[in-house]
Formats: structure tokens, C-alpha cells, sequence
């Protein structure tokens, strides 16, 4: 096994069961992550992103209506086969989670530095002072200014950019090897959002840890991301380093996403995807993406084509970049 | 905070003159006073009028109640009519009674209802959750003077485990106290043992839905850790709020439970006072009361302040 690669999901399963049907929220999923690396999960509302990052964190799957199966290696070790006790010891500490709303993430009742010190306190367990001097240390790793007084505030004393940093700074107290920030910066100004995005990218090239990060912003990916995987519909359709799929999209819907996405400087119209994402517990066979697709045809609609290698780190799930590939 | 208090305290002399006029008059309204219920069957119109004026109850209302209130504030209740005990000592006699069974009762069913009601929202859909539900019902449908009678008829009629009513001091050692109470604490604070239950429930389910509960689970905290540290206090907040107002029921309760059990108390002293139309005595009475609960109000404001720091007392 690659000595780099630091996580490894194959065939991931999540599926939302009630009475009458089953949702599937995540259906076949499979990527790698490697040491160093940020990964964009990219996507519209819907489309699994989130539940993603719940299932590898195994924040569902422990409801009977909640179904998970596939695999997922992380440092060697499937997380899908560990029990919750084990999870205990691995949230927080060997994976940190930046959550999507900063500003209902944190405890309103607790200081900051309270809530930074509980993860060492827990995970290593730390002192008293000891884990309080890591949630400082923490506090100016990410930015935050004066941070022994702040250290001592609450959460309603934080703007809304200093509260996503103090979510970073409890996401690393542990020294986590995987971060997944799941859309660390759609609560927040885009000047903020910026800052947040430099953090990150800062803390990764000291940490070498990997990060997943989820978001349907395609600006937020060409930033940051080393590589990009275009989720549908609970599925990836394209992967590829993002230059690559910024200049060579494979994928229709990765097409549409950015023919509509605004550039500066162009004049020309956005060209949105017509038509909805489909239902995820109606779903027949074929291509998921046939309905809104101006290039289906009749294999589309009884064939689901697979992720399929058309370049070197470049892969796509659809009929006609496959059959590109065959004629050349 | 100390000024926070200065400021609620200011605030509470207008609420107690508010209070004081309302039962003045209100007492006055009731058809018979002070001298018919002296007098009784020996009524003589003669005397009566004598001892009215000997009371000042002849002159006008508004101005026994301006002599009244100015003595008051120089600390000098008045003396009771019928038995000619100053009012205050009175008072200082029976208010210790009524404060410990209306606190006892309360420390209690909040030692139950609490983490019943968070072991109801965790097990949320469960037998468990519907057996604590069980409970509310039955702790806000049953009357407390029904409960106490039941109470007496099981374990002192019955049984004999319990005295059947009175008032044993701390002086005769704490069991006897204890004792004395027990049957009392039950009954008052069933009830609100059950309403701080369904509201720390609901209070904790919704609490649990919020983001920093995940964020705590994402963080690797147990279930307890979650539970206990991050999820009570939050849902503390609202809890408190429930509880001060449960406050006003059991002093008002203990009025009843207070005869039930016959426990010398704040609440049969008033009612022996309206009885005997008592003006100073009654006026009195309601005056404490409505100190004590002012004062047990502000001390829950303060814990409330201390469980959620985003509310700045200035």
C-alpha cells in the first residue's frame, strides 16, 4: 500500500431506510485521500456531500434506519467496521471536524478555551493547565489576536469569522491527521471567507494533514484544492486535479456546473443546469444525470456508466468520455 | 452583579406597595371586620363602636392604610387584634415552617425531575420516556390537598410509619424534622416535580438537536460527556425559567398543604387571619410572602445568569 495515502474509501454505502422507501443518500462511493492533500467534494444541496462526511466520522449508522456498508481505511484501519467506543477515540483526535455552521457550533455556555481544552483533556488526558495552554496555543496558531482574554469568552463574545476560527482550533487541538471541513465558509462574509481558506491551506503546509473539504462552491475549490471529486446524485462523476478539471471537464454536469458559475470580466449569460436533481428514492437504472443531460442518448438511459480512467488521475462516469477514450 | 441586585431590589419596593394596597383593600371588601369577629354572637353595637374607634377602623380607609404603611416602613407591623401578639414576631415564628417545606419541596422534586427529564429526552420514543411521561400526567392532574389526605390515610393511618400532621423543629434533632415534612414535601412537590420534568424534556430534546451537541460528538466526547456537560446546561436555561414561576405555587400551595398536614405555618397564619379579619396580621402575612418570593426569584435570576453567560445582568 501507498505509504502516502492516508485515506481510503471504497464502495461507501449510506442509505436512509423508512417504511415505505429507501433513500440513498451515498451509493458507491470510492476515493483516496493522500498525507498533504486537500480534497474538494463538490456537489449541489442534496447530492450526499454531508452525509459523506457523517458517515466516515460514523455520526449515522448507528440507528437502525440508518444503513452503511463499503469500506473506509483511514491510516490502515476500516472505520466503518469500528464501534462507537473506538470512534470515541479517533473523533476529534486522529480526524478533525470543522463544522458547516460556526455560528451554532459552539457552546454557548462554555468559554472557547474551555471547549479547545475539553479535546486534549479527553484524548490525551491532559491536565487541567496543560490542555488550557494547548487551547492557547491553539487560539494563536489560528489567528485569533489577545488570545489569553479571548480564550476566556464565549461564544456570543466572537464574530462570526473568529467563531469558524475557534471551530478550526478545536478541530486541531487534537493533531489530527484528517481534516473534514464541511463547508467551513458558506456561513460566512466573503472576505472572511478568504481568511478562513488562507488558514486552512497554512495549517495543512505546517500539519501535513490531509483535508477533505466539502463544498458546492467551485471558487472555494479552485483556491484551495490539490484535487477535486464532482459527487451527483449520492455518486462521484468526475474526478481529477483541479487545473485539469477547471480546463478540461469530462463530465456534463461538471460542464454545467461551470458554464454557470460567474467569471469577472465576462459578459456573457450563466448557463444554468435545467431541470432538478433526481429524486434519491426514485432512482431507476442508467445515468443518474440522463434527465438534464443535452448530450444523452439511448445507452444513458439503461446503462449507468462507471467511473471510468480516461487520463492520468483523471476519471469520469460518463458514456461519452469512455467511449472518447475507446476511439482514440 | 452586585449592582444588578441593588437595581432589583429598588424595583421590588413598588411591587410590595402594589402588593400591600391590594389586600388592604381587598380585606375590606370581604363583609364582617375585625370587631364583628371579636365580638361574635355577643355583638353589642355599643362596644363595637368603641372598639372600632380604639382601632382606628373609623376613620377613612385611605387613611388607615397611609398610618398602616407608614408604620411599616419604620419596621412596625402592628400587632394582631385577636390575640394581641405583635405581627412580626408572629410572622418570625411561622415563616421558618413555610420556608422549609416550600424549599425542601423544591430541592427535591428538582433532584427527581431533572434527570428524569433528561433520561426521558435521551431515551426520547422509549418505554422509559413514557413511563416519566406517566408521571407528569399524573404529578400535574393530581391535586396536591388529595395527595396529602391519601399520603396520611397510607403511611400514618395504615401503616404508622409517619406522623399524621404537626411540625417537629430542628431542635428535636433532624430526623424528627425530617419526618414531620415528608409526607407534606411529597405532596407539594409532586406537581412540581412534573412540570420541571416535561419542560427539562423538552428543553433537552432540543438541545440536543443543536449543532455544538454534534460538534461535541465530532470533538469524540461519550454520550455522557455530551449529555451531562454539554447538553444540561443549555437546557438548564429555560428550565430555571419554569422553576421561578413554580415558585408562586408552592408558597401558594403550601397554604393548603399547611392545613392539610397541620404545619403551624405562613399559609394557616393567613388564613386564620382572613378568618378572623385580621387586618395586621393578614396584611402582614401577604407582605412576607410576597418578600420571600421576590427574594427566591432573584436568587434563581442570579443562577440563571450563571448557567448562561450570554445574559449580562448591568
Amino acid at each position: 500500500m501507498n505509504d502516502d495515502l492516508l485515506l481510503d474509501v471504497r464502495h461507501l454505502k449510506a442509505y436512509f431506510r423508512s417504511k415505505q422507501r429507501t433513500v440513498k443518500a451515498v451509493d458507491d462511493l470510492s476515493f483516496t485521500l493522500k498525507k498533504g492533500e486537500i480534497l474538494g467534494l463538490v456537489g449541489e444541496s442534496g447530492c450526499g456531500k454531508s452525509t459523506t462526511t457523517k458517515a466516515l466520522l460514523r455520526l449515522i449508522g448507528n440507528q437502525k434506519k440508518e444503513y452503511l456498508e463499503g469500506e473506509a481505511f483511514f491510516e490502515g484501519e476500516d472505520l466503518i467496521k469500528k464501534s462507537d467506543k473506538q470512534m470515541q477515540k479517533i473523533r476529534g483526535n486522529k480526524i478533525g471536524f470543522i463544522a458547516q455552521n460556526p455560528m451554532s457550533s459552539l457552546n454557548p455556555v462554555f468559554t472557547i478555551g474551555n471547549q479547545i481544552a475539553e479535546v486534549p483533556q479527553m484524548h490525551q488526558r491532559a491536565a487541567k493547565n496543560k490542555a488550557w495552554s494547548i487551547a492557547l496555543k491553539m487560539l494563536q496558531k489560528v489567528g485569533i489576536s489577545d488570545h489569553e482574554t479571548r480564550a476566556k469568552q464565549y461564544a456570543h463574545q466572537f464574530s462570526g469569522g473568529m467563531k469558524q476560527r475557534a471551530v478550526i482550533a478545536m478541530a486541531l487541538a487534537g493533531n489530527p491527521s484528517l481534516l473534514i471541513a464541511d463547508e467551513p465558509t458558506t456561513a460566512l462574509d466573503v472576505t472572511i471567507q478568504a481568511q478562513i481558506l488562507d488558514l486552512m491551506v497554512k495549517l495543512r503546509d505546517e500539519t501535513q494533514a490531509g483535508v477533505l473539504l466539502i463544498t458546492h462552491d467551485l471558487g472555494v475549490v479552485a483556491e484551495v484544492c490539490d484535487r477535486v471529486a464532482v459527487m451527483y446524485a449520492g455518486k462521484i462523476v468526475e474526478q481529477a486535479p483541479v487545473d485539469e478539471l477547471f480546463h478540461h471537464p469530462q463530465h456534463p454536469y461538471t460542464k454545467g456546473l461551470l458554464a454557470s458559475m460567474p467569471k469577472i470580466g465576462s459578459r456573457k449569460k450563466l448557463i444554468p443546469i435545467s431541470g432538478h436533481p433526481p429524486n434519491l428514492y426514485e432512482m431507476h437504472g442508467g445515468c443518474l444525470f440522463q434527465e438534464r443531460c443535452p448530450f444523452a442518448f439511448d445507452r444513458c438511459k439503461n446503462v449507468e456508466p462507471p467511473l471510468h480512467k480516461i487520463a492520468e488521475n483523471h476519471q469520469s462516469a460518463c458514456h461519452l468520455s469512455s467511449e472518447r477514450m475507446n476511439s482514440f | 452583579m452586585g449592582k444588578y441586585i441593588l437595581h432589583r431590589l429598588i424595583i421590588a419596593v413598588p411591587i410590595l406597595i402594589g402588593i400591600s394596597i391590594l389586600t388592604f383593600f381587598l380585606i375590606r371588601l370581604v363583609p364582617g371586620d375585625t370587631v364583628t369577629a371579636i365580638l361574635g354572637t355577643n355583638y353589642d353595637p355599643k362596644l363595637a363602636h368603641k372598639l372600632r374607634s380604639e382601632m382606628g377602623l373609623d376613620q377613612p380607609v385611605i387613611l388607615q392604610y397611609l398610618i398602616w404603611i407608614g408604620h411599616v416602613f419604620m419596621g412596625d407591623f402592628g400587632t394582631s387584634s385577636f390575640t394581641g401578639q405583635p405581627v412580626l414576631s408572629a410572622l418570625m415564628e411561622r415563616l421558618p415552617i413555610t420556608l422549609e417545606l416550600a424549599l425542601l419541596s423544591l430541592v427535591v422534586a428538582l433532584i427527581i425531575a431533572i434527570p428524569l427529564g433528561v433520561l426521558a429526552a435521551y431515551k426520547h420514543g422509549t418505554r422509559a420516556d413514557y413511563a416519566s411521561g406517566t408521571f407528569g400526567m399524573f404529578g400535574i392532574s393530581v391535586p396536591n390537598f388529595w395527595l396529602g389526605t391519601l399520603l396520611i390515610l397510607i403511611f400514618s393511618l395504615h401503616l404508622h410509619l409517619l406522623p399524621s400532621g404537626g411540625y417537629q423543629p430542628l431542635s428535636k434533632g433532624i430526623g424528627e424534622n425530617l419526618r414531620s415534612l415528608l409526607m407534606p414535601v411529597i405532596a407539594l412537590g409532586t406537581a412540581v416535580a412534573a412540570v420541571t420534568m416535561r419542560s427539562t424534556r423538552s428543553a433537552m430534546l432540543d438541545v440536543l438537536n443543536e449543532d455544538y451537541i454534534k460538534m461535541a460528538k465530532a470533538k469524540g466526547a461519550s454520550n455522557a460527556r455530551i449529555i451531562w456537560k454539554h447538553g444540561l446546561r443549555n437546557a438548564l436555561v429555560p428550565v430555571m425559567t419554569v422553576v421561578g414561576i413554580q415558585i408562586g405555587y408552592l408558597l401558594g400551595g403550601s397554604v393548603i398543604i399547611e392545613q392539610v398536614f397541620a404545619l403551624p405555618g405562613m399559609g394557616r397564619l393567613a388564613l386564620q387571619a382572613i378568618s378572623n379579619r385580621d387586618y395586621s396580621l393578614l396584611q402582614g402575612t401577604i407582605l412576607f410572602v410576597a418578600v420571600t418570593f421576590i427574594m427566591i426569584n432573584l436568587i434563581i435570576d442570579v443562577i440563571y445568569g450563571w448557567i448562561n453567560p450570554s445574559i449580562r445582568y448591568k
